[in-house]
């Protein structure tokens, strides 16, 4: 909430206070007013999409622009999502994202609960060794991470050495791969679980309970807003990724909504209404989850402390 | 009975115990899959390695051949003229907008929402979206363009248009975060400055020059350092978007990276130019933290 509006410490003569006021109205109409046509502009790309997505090819063609689809046709929709195979890019999008999502959430908790709670030698050693890896870019990792990811011993055909086989490439594993726990998880995991009393833990110790009962007692049930927070944001990161599964997957059933897209435009003649639904397809799961989680989306911002 | 410091030395080791416990397969999967990949790929680097035979030793002359090469050179070039300008616009877009949001008013919500929807789809989609608009025969922008009287433009066929266009749909997806962002930061400066400055008189062009600006300087430096990140590293609006034509003119380092890991087999190559990525990376953000951390310090 913003304060400016709040009453000023001392009353201010009434001369200066019409002269502030008469400032103030037109100058807030005129924000909304530029608010208003940004907003429009932001959507518009948004907007065309779903009109496009509903017209038939000849529609989309014609000039001049037909706004409106008339007919309004789910014909686009039908023909990416089994034509187009949308429907096994968006399963797999959804195995791969939401996979990713909970296991990275668990363990981000579980090492975070540890460099947050518990007393060894090390320990911000480890921490600041955590925190330095958000500076690697996946593009430098990423070449070899796809020969580990190849290479990967006994797994998919592959011998001791890794020779033989293809690993885990094409695989959801593979797809996973790079995905598993990311330093911004562990790093929001325990900025929050440093803000308990410690009396929570104290009072469990003395009962006896484990460590591990301590964290799935009481601080993972405590942190749960800051795990959908983390959830949502890996979930949508790794449902956008486009780089990675570009270069682990082969075969077309393995593709990701991003990649399904990536190839959805022919090299000759682009039908832009099944383009658009397909991106539609993408496009609308990750904007629901933004909407109804939007306060969880923006309280990451104020756990990790940004000042 | 035992003593207190004996029951207390018990309590620490078997802390220490379950703590490396409860780190050890995240402490293994990273020594695995980020420290392990960055160290190979500075050997890699050094190499010639199609993958299918042995790579060979070949000392720096993937980074000799790369700085000469005249695509990279582009790429390179590119890279930085897309930094240049998107940086810029998306903070002073960003802070203008959060601003502007920082004020109550109904529907505040409601435009913090719009703004920020761009940052949760993919670049595949962002590209496809802006693609469409800026399609040379019957996009949207086009169809405008002829109805106002004006040429239509084959945007992201020419070598002119094209970049700008990318640049253009990078600024659309970033904006919303740095908005979030500065809103946050404009959030933590106190009440009591403007109240104090306003006693003294002070106009609201001073307000923002002397106390918004300077204390949301940390803010402002984080949105910086960020952004430098982000869009060094762009890559999946120009793959989709112009593949990196026409004529090299939208090529951008990851592009490159990418080709030559993958199209041609030249994991040396790739990797050479992935550590060259890093450097610039490495080198601007400690620049800016250098520079203009010291005066953040507050």
């Amino acid at each position: 909430m913003s304060q400016r509006t709040s009453p000023p410490l001392f009353p201010p003569s009434v001369g200066n206070r019409r002269r502030r006021a008469r400032a103030w109205n037109p100058s807030l109409s005129l924000i909304v007013g530029a608010l208003t046509l940004g907003a429009v502009i932001f959507m518009l790309p948004f907007l065309w999409m779903v009109l496009t997505s509903l017209k038939s090819d000849r529609q989309v063609r014609t000039i001049p622009l037909l706004l409106w689809p008339d007919p309004l046709l789910v014909e686009p929709y039908v023909r990416a999502w089994v034509g187009a195979n949308f429907s096994q890019y968006t399963l797999n999008s959804l195995i791969v994202s939401t996979a990713a999502a909970t296991v990275n959430a668990f363990l981000s908790a579980l090492m975070g609960y540890t460099l947050a709670r518990l007393r060894f030698r090390g320990r911000e050693v480890v921490f600041t060794l955590i925190l330095s890896t958000l500076m690697v870019p996946v593009q430098i990792a990423f070449i070899p991470m796809f020969l580990i990811v190849a290479r990967m011993p006994l797994l998919g055909g592959n011998d001791l050495l890794g020779q033989g086989g293809s690993g885990l490439l094409d695989t959801y594993a593979g797809l996973l791969a790079p995905h598993v726990i990311t330093a911004f998880g562990i790093f929001l995991l325990r900025q929050f679980m440093l803000g308990f009393p410690t009396d929570l833990e104290d009072a469990a110790r003395v009962d006896g309970a484990s460590e591990f009962m301590i964290f799935w007692r009481i601080m993972l049930p405590l942190s749960v807003p800051a795990l959908i927070t983390l959830f949502l944001l890996h979930f949508t990161g790794v449902w956008n990724d486009l780089l990675w599964p570009l270069v682990v997957t082969n075969s077309e059933s393995m593709r990701t909504l991003p990649l399904g897209l990536s190839q959805l435009r022919g090299t000759l003649y682009t039908e832009w209404n099944m383009v658009m639904a397909g991106t539609a397809i993408s496009v609308i799961p990750t904007i629901i989850i933004f909407i109804i989680g939007q306060r969880y989306f923006q309280r990451s911002i104020a756990i990790t402390g940004l000042k | 009975m035992v003593s207190l410091s004996v029951r207390l030395q018990r309590l620490r080791y078997r802390q220490a115990f379950w703590a490396w416990v409860f780190l050890s397969p995240g402490l293994v999967y990273f020594a695995i899959f980020l420290i392990l990949p960055v160290l190979a790929s500075v050997y890699i680097s050094f190499t010639n390695w199609d993958i299918l035979t042995p790579p060979r030793w070949v000392g720096m002359a993937n980074y000799t051949e790369l700085l000469q090469n005249s695509t990279i050179q582009r790429a390179i070039l590119n890279t930085f003229y897309y930094a240049a300008v998107t940086i810029p616009v998306t903070i002073a877009l960003g802070l203008l907008l959060a601003l502007a949001l920082n004020r109550a008013f109904f529907g505040r919500t409601f435009f913090r929402i719009i703004y920020y929807l761009p940052v949760v789809i993919s670049a595949a989609a962002t590209a496809l979206l802006w693609m469409w608009i800026f399609q040379s025969q019957v996009g949207l922008l086009n169809h405008l363009l002829a109805w106002a009287g004006l040429p239509k433009q084959s945007w992201l066929v020419s070598p002119l248009y094209a970049m700008p266009v990318i640049m253009w749909t990078g600024i659309w997806q970033s904006l919303g975060w740095s908005v979030v962002v500065f809103l946050a930061g404009l959030q933590n400066i106190s009440e009591m400055y403007y109240e104090a400055a306003k006693i003294d008189g002070a106009d609201s062009g001073q307000l923002f020059r002397y106390i918004t600006w300077p204390l949301l300087a940390p803010t402002t430096l984080f949105v910086l350092v960020i952004l430098i990140i982000g869009s060094l590293q762009v890559f999946g609006t120009v793959l989709i978007m112009t593949d990196g034509g026409p004529l090299n003119s939208t090529t951008v380092i990851v592009h490159q990276v990418y080709i030559n890991a993958f199209q041609y087999l030249r994991m040396g190559y790739g990797s050479a130019l992935g550590i060259i990525l890093f450097l610039f990376i490495l080198l601007l953000a400690l620049t800016n933290l250098r520079l203009f951390g010291s005066s953040t310090a507050h």
